[in-house]
């Protein structure tokens, strides 16, 4: 994978992270603001300002792909390249997780 | 009571944040910012006071997908102004959630950098190529050898450009300086 884009999104941002899981499922902007929103309880809400930044920024890394628009909303959803960095961030929070609860993953291999 | 009010303000590029105050204080006091159609030339509506945050974006309406921009705002609950000289207005009512059109630092900081890079470099290098060997040819050959009334007023009006050109290039310097140190985490 490149190493650049490796650099850049992982760890990820609390921000990338949710509008990359949002987007395995087709979406827009917005649609994917509020359901961040709800997922998390209300706990995580996303600015326009940011998301925009952020949709842009992993369309040119091909993170995600441009779909289609519809009444001048953009549709994205997850590439290729974006589902192999989601995995990996998850496994990477999976083991933040299992660490923070006191498990000890030593004898396991990564 | 006159309806329309105009205001002579200058804000630079580093200066988004000021003029995002000063709209919204304005708003307050009951003049509904109507439009900037000239650098510094505001106008204002009188209303009775109301209770709106005013923010500013750098964002151009020249962007081919400046229209997706706006719609996303729209979404959001923020009302559409304008577009300024790649810069765009937008307000909120101040009571309602999520006043803020950057919710991560990371993002403001994006925003800032791009602000820096369309902005800020431009200036530099006209300074660097235009103004700064102009000034220094003009100061170069002394005051004292000035003869007509013409090269005098030459002479005044370049040492003028060339210190505000000097000062807006290190006020400048030091509020991307400042906005960055704002907001970056370490």
């Amino acid at each position: 994978m490149d190493e650049r884009i490796k650099r850049i999104y992982i760890p990820m941002t609390e921000t990338s992270f949710y509008i990359l899981f949002s987007l395995q499922e087709e979406m827009h902007g917005y649609s994917i603001g509020t359901y961040v929103e709800r997922i998390t309880g209300g706990e995580v809400s996303i600015s326009p300002g940011t998301m925009y930044g952020s949709l842009s920024k992993m369309e040119k890394d091909g993170l995600i792909d441009f779909i289609k628009e519809e009444e001048k909303r953009k549709i994205y959803k997850i590439s290729d390249l974006g589902r192999i960095i989601l995995d990996k961030e998850i496994k990477r929070i999976e083991r933040l997780y299992k660490n923070s609860k006191g498990v000890d993953l030593s004898g396991k291999d990564h | 009571m006159e309806r329309t009010i105009k205001e002579f303000k200058i804000f630079t590029i580093v200066d988004f944040e000021k003029e995002e105050r000063y709209l919204t204080q304005m708003s307050k006091k009951g003049y509904r910012f109507k439009k900037v159609s000239f650098p510094g030339f505001y106008s204002f509506e009188r209303v009775e006071p109301e209770d709106y945050v005013y923010r500013l974006t750098f964002k151009s309406s020249w962007d081919s997908d400046y229209d997706n921009y706006i719609a996303l705002f729209q979404d959001s609950g923020w009302e559409y102004i304008q577009e300024f000289m790649g810069w765009s207005y937008f307000r909120k009512k101040s009571d309602e959630k999520n006043t803020e059109i950057f919710s991560d630092n990371e993002s403001k900081v994006e925003e800032i950098d791009k602000i820096f890079k369309s902005r800020y470099i431009p200036l530099f290098v006209i300074f660097s190529l235009l103004v700064l060997p102009n000034a220094m040819r003009v100061f170069s050959s002394g005051f004292h050898r000035l003869r007509s009334l013409h090269e005098y007023f030459l002479f005044l009006f370049i040492a003028i450009l060339y210190t505000l050109y000097v000062f807006l290039i290190t006020y400048c310097g030091l509020g991307i300086y400042k906005l960055r140190s704002k907001y970056l985490v370490k």
